[in-house]
């Protein structure tokens, strides 16, 4: 080994910069790769460990009534049932509540807990309290903080809606945030909020309806996978013995992975971003070794014929980037825990989950051992090739070999101005390396594109990510008390000036297949009148009564094709229904089916929808329309803002999405600027002396610089277009994939010309602009000196 | 015989490991049109440091430069390549062919620097490749499949290509063999009896017995200087009095 170092040391002096330009690229992909290790091996995990901690429930079921024969029998049969360990019951209020969130509103189920029960299952967490005193105080869950940005002491209000249509607006101040893995977040049908005891006796005073209800909180065997199918046959139980009781439910898998599902996402981009930058490394190291043989054949000759072995020339060419490279991931791995609570506290904004990680040894294991191993053997076939040279051809060849294949573009014969010719002949004589360049920036424009459409269509023009996620999105959403009234407000809406058209649609709890799987459904008489025509993606949708579409990752899980057929159950009712399309949206994580109202009525024969779309012209005013509606109160159970609700929701994403793409630009520049710097600065030294030769006989730096920039125009401009070319073809694909594991099977963001223009001509002129900045030491290039070298 | 290029006080420094080199020192001297101007000198003399300030490839540290009246110490350094483009050809010792390129693609590459007309370049080309006894099949050969003495004769021809006012030579000599270096020196002398201005550095006698006047360099001022007359071959009173003349000189 120690026979090894004099040559190392040889070539990192000889080449310093371009070794801290490879050392600063291996970081910065030991960095991404180590985040994305650690996010993809830690987050779930931290999810079920806070979990395990607050003795989560793996189902919670919310009923609006106490009635206690109910309660009893429920309990019972719950206590009774062989998944469950023990269920816990708990009084709460339970009601629908309008409130501010993030830049918009949101309408959920809200579960209102007493702050003096201290439950065993499902246990709050109170993970900050104000000091102060409020006279309405309230506890929000940690992501109203981390997502809905309240802090404590903001006044926070709620309009607060019973199904009998009384409505009351409360003022509370925020005393605290708490933690609670199912009823903590806003990722699901039902959140929850706690009172102090006061409060909570104020609130339940203050109606003349009921508001009183149960939680049930039941902790299963199988904790963190068996809710779906427990809430299923509770729901169906419920629905048995008293259908007119308002219940919602929720189970641990599909809240964790709705808030996990920004990090899963974010960490399955991040590790593929950061193997864009490990191929750019592997270039890297091709590249230089290649170059560095070819500088330095010479040499190497001298060493084999003074006694040097193959295996040591191979293992001191191998050996300065096994350096760099070990250097830089453990340098990176360090930073990268530096950046992972920024990291942290942007997908809180989504998840509003605490999560401090400490050293993941695993993680950075894979990171160091990952990268190192694929730079070896990239290293080693570069440099293999010395074995089969001799000493006295190594000698005798030097850098002046040239392969005489051809004289490509002769001056002589080949039109064009000067620059341009000779350029086109570097360009030829410098293929390989060409083709290396070409292949970085088609990558970083790939990935400069990936966050050009995603903050394109989530934070510019989010129709389409909206459609995607929520399948369809109305104006106004109206709830109706009644069936009749449901009819006459249809009937009233339809007829309004600036409504452009009124539907039934509503939402319905039902089980799907033999494992009580839950599933919501869409129900809609006619779906040719939905905004969203694409939201069945393959197929087509229902029409008649034995027809549903699902989701296309509930039939993959149920392996279902278009033609099956899928039984759907409510209460005891069962009905078989044929597939005739896949449908697509994030919601429920998949669990989804559309089918008309006649349909669904032959599985419930008493239903009728209560859930009115209204959609307005453009011109009309949302919250000016809704003021209208005052005069049919009678028959309104609620009525939402369905465009504010989907601002509150993409005011979240757009943050995420913004700092995502702005890391991802900022990441693209400095690879473009470290790969072009290497390259340039190496064309430039290797031929300095042509350019000293040209320099002698009459050349001036600025033709120099522009036969330089001429000959790398080419590549840059190739790599960015096939670049461009690849994300306005293969991106919708790619996201489709990355996508489909939350339900969303056919993404097709736009990607819009004029931003693709904008991401490959801004790199095109940035490329450009280093290589001009790169090229301009040939002004520091003497003939003179060249002459006395 | 005009004067083409003149020198005052022209001095050259050069540092090194931060010890300052006196290489030109007060210089004063001037190159006449037509003439073929050799200098001589013992090696560290400043022979190719003078040869490349004359040329606008070097700037002096202290001094003047005139090419024909015209000050050209004080340009920048891309005028100075239009400067050299338009009057300066050149011819090395180590010949300096760029290997990347074609025969023709060399002299082209300085050729169409200054003319656009690129039928009338590579015609021009043609006919001094002609001129040098260049074959017609080594046009489009690459340097590294010439022999030296074919390579300095493309040399020689990219340095007329632009038929510069005057031809600079280091050693052209230097690295060929007595056949090779003859065929070179005799291309220089026909050029040179057809009016071309040469200056040529050298430390071969038998080279510098083409030139009409040997500037002997010595300590980076002028030692001496000698007027042989024009070139006859096979002249012995010539010859002796160059050897005559170095030997004052302490050759």
């Amino acid at each position: 080994m120690h026979s090894v170092w004099p040559l190392v040391k040889a070539q990192f002096h000889k080449s310093k910069s371009q070794a801290i330009s490879f050392f600063v690229i291996v970081l910065l992909g030991a960095v991404l790769l180590n985040i994305g290790l650690v996010i993809t091996h830690n987050y779930d995990r931290n999810y079920d460990h806070h979990a395990d901690r607050l003795n989560s429930a793996g189902a919670i079921l919310a009923i609006k009534s106490q009635d206690e024969e109910l309660i009893n029998e429920m309990t019972a049969a719950m206590q009774e049932d062989e998944r469950s360990i023990a269920i816990e019951k708990r009084d709460i209020l339970f009601a629908t509540a309008t409130l501010a969130y993030g830049e918009g509103e949101q309408t959920r189920n809200m579960v209102f807990m007493n702050q003096q029960d201290e439950p065993e299952i499902s246990q709050i967490d109170y993970l900050e309290h104000s000091a102060d005193t409020y006279e309405h105080p309230i506890y929000l869950p940690w992501l109203f903080h981390t997502g809905g940005d309240y802090q404590l002491g903001d006044s926070f209000d709620m309009e607060i809606i019973l199904m009998s249509g009384e409505k009351r607006t409360r003022e509370y101040q925020v005393a605290g945030f708490f933690e609670e893995p199912i009823l903590g977040t806003v990722n699901s049908t039902i959140s929850g909020v706690v009172l102090p005891d006061k409060e909570y006796q104020d609130l339940a005073q203050s109606f003349d309806s009921k508001i009183d209800g149960t939680l049930f909180c039941a902790l299963l065997k199988e904790n963190k996978t068996m809710g779906e199918n427990f809430v299923g046959t509770f729901n169906t139980f419920l629905e048995d013995h008293d259908p007119t009781v308002y219940h919602d439910s929720s189970f641990y898998l599909m809240v964790k992975q709705a808030r996990t599902m920004t990090s899963s996402i974010g960490s399955m981009v991040i590790i593929g971003f950061s193997m864009i930058i490990v191929a750019v490394v592997l270039v890297m190291v091709k590249f230089r070794i290649g170059n560095t043989i070819e500088e330095e054949i010479r040499n190497m000759g001298v060493q084999k014929a003074i006694g040097y072995s193959n295996y040591q020339i191979v293992s001191s060419l191998m050996m300065q980037f096994l350096i760099l490279t070990l250097s830089g991931c453990l340098i990176g791995i360090g930073i990268s825990y530096l950046i992972l609570p920024a990291i942290s506290n942007m997908f809180a904004l989504q998840t509003g989950i605490v999560w401090n990680q400490g050293f993941d040894f695993f993680s950075a294991l894979l990171s160091v051992l990952g990268i190192s191993l694929m730079v070896i053997v990239t290293a080693y076939l570069s440099a293999k090739k010395i074995n089969k040279l001799t000493p006295i051809t190594a000698i005798r060849t030097g850098i002046t070999t040239h392969s005489f294949k051809n004289n490509s573009f002769p001056l002589d014969k080949t039109k064009g101005n000067l620059p341009m010719l000779l350029a086109a002949k570097n360009f030829i004589h410098q293929i390989r390396l060409n083709i290396m360049i070409m292949f970085v920036i088609m990558g970083v424009s790939f990935a400069a594109m990936f966050a050009m459409v995603m903050y394109y269509n989530i934070s510019v023009e989010s129709t389409k990510f909206v459609e995607m996620v929520s399948t369809e999105v109305p104006d106004v959403q109206i709830n109706a008390i009644d069936a009749s009234g449901a009819d006459h407000l249809l009937a009233i809406l339809q007829n309004i000036d600036g409504v452009r058209k009124a539907a039934y649609y509503d939402q319905v709890r039902a089980s799907i297949g033999n494992k009580d799987s839950e599933v919501f459904c869409y129900i809609m008489d006619d779906f040719s009148a939905l905004d969203n025509q694409q939201a069945v993606y393959k197929g087509r949708f229902p029409k008649y009564e034995n027809e549903i579409a699902i989701n296309g990752l509930l039939a993959k899980n149920m392996s279902k094709s278009i033609g099956d057929t899928v039984t759907l159950k409510k209460g005891t009712a069962e009905i078989e229904y044929l597939i005739t399309g896949f449908s697509q949206g994030s919601n429920y994580m998949g669990h989804e089916a559309m089918l008309t109202g006649s349909a669904y009525q032959q599985l419930d024969s008493s239903y009728h929808s209560l859930c009115i779309y209204v959609y307005l012209d453009e011109e009309i005013d949302t919250a000016g329309f809704i003021q209208t509606l005052d005069p049919y109160a009678k028959d309104i159970a609620k009525t939402t803002n369905a465009q504010l609700q989907i601002e509150s929701m993409l005011g979240v994403y757009q943050n995420i999405v913004s700092i995502i793409a702005f890391i991802i630009m900022l990441i693209t520049a400095a690879i473009v600027s470290i790969a072009l710097y290497m390259v340039v600065k190496t064309a430039v030294i290797r031929k300095r002396q042509e350019f000293g030769i040209q320099k002698a006989i009459g050349y001036t730096t600025r033709q120099l610089v522009l036969e330089t920039v001429y000959t790398f125009l080419p590549v840059i401009l190739i790599g960015t277009i096939l670049g461009c070319l690849l994300g306005k073809v293969g991106l919708n694909s790619m996201l489709s994939i990355l996508f489909s594991s939350i339900g969303m099977m056919k993404i097709n963001f736009a990607v819009p010309t004029i931003w693709m223009l904008g991401v490959g001509i801004g790199i095109f002129l940035f490329g450009l602009f280093i290589t001009v900045v790169v090229s301009m030491r040939i002004r520091k290039i003497s003939p003179y000196t060249m002459l006395k070298e | 015989m005009e004067k083409m290029i003149s020198t005052q006080k022209l001095c050259k420094t050069f540092s090194s490991g931060g010890v300052l080199q006196h290489i030109l020192k007060n210089l004063d001297l001037e190159i006449y049109e037509g003439d073929f101007t050799v200098i001589m000198g013992p090696s560290g003399a400043g022979k190719s440091t003078l040869l490349y300030a004359l040329s606008g490839m070097d700037k002096p540290s202290l001094g003047k430069i005139y090419f024909r009246d015209e000050e050209i110490s004080d340009y920048s350094d891309d005028r100075l390549a239009v400067f050299r483009r338009h009057h300066c050809g050149f011819v090395f010792q180590q010949i300096y062919l760029q290997d990347n390129m074609s025969v023709m693609d060399n002299i082209l590459s300085a050729g169409l620097l200054v003319s656009r007309k690129k039928k009338e370049v590579v015609q021009r080309a043609q006919e001094l490749l002609s001129l040098v006894a260049m074959k017609e099949e080594l046009y489009h050969k690459f340097p590294a499949q010439l022999s030296g003495g074919e390579a300095q004769r493309a040399g020689i021809v990219r340095a007329l290509i632009n038929q510069p006012d005057i031809l600079f030579a280091d050693e052209p000599t230097g690295q060929l063999n007595s056949y090779a270096s003859k065929a070179v020196l005799d291309v220089l002398t026909a050029l040179n009896k057809d009016g071309q201005s040469i200056v040529m550095v050298t430390h071969d006698v038998l080279s510098a017995r083409r030139a009409n006047r040997i500037l002997y360099l010595q300590d980076g001022a002028i030692y001496g200087e000698c007027d042989l007359g024009d070139y006859v071959p096979n002249d012995e009173k010539r010859h002796d009095r160059l050897t005559a003349f170095l030997k004052e000189m302490g050759w």
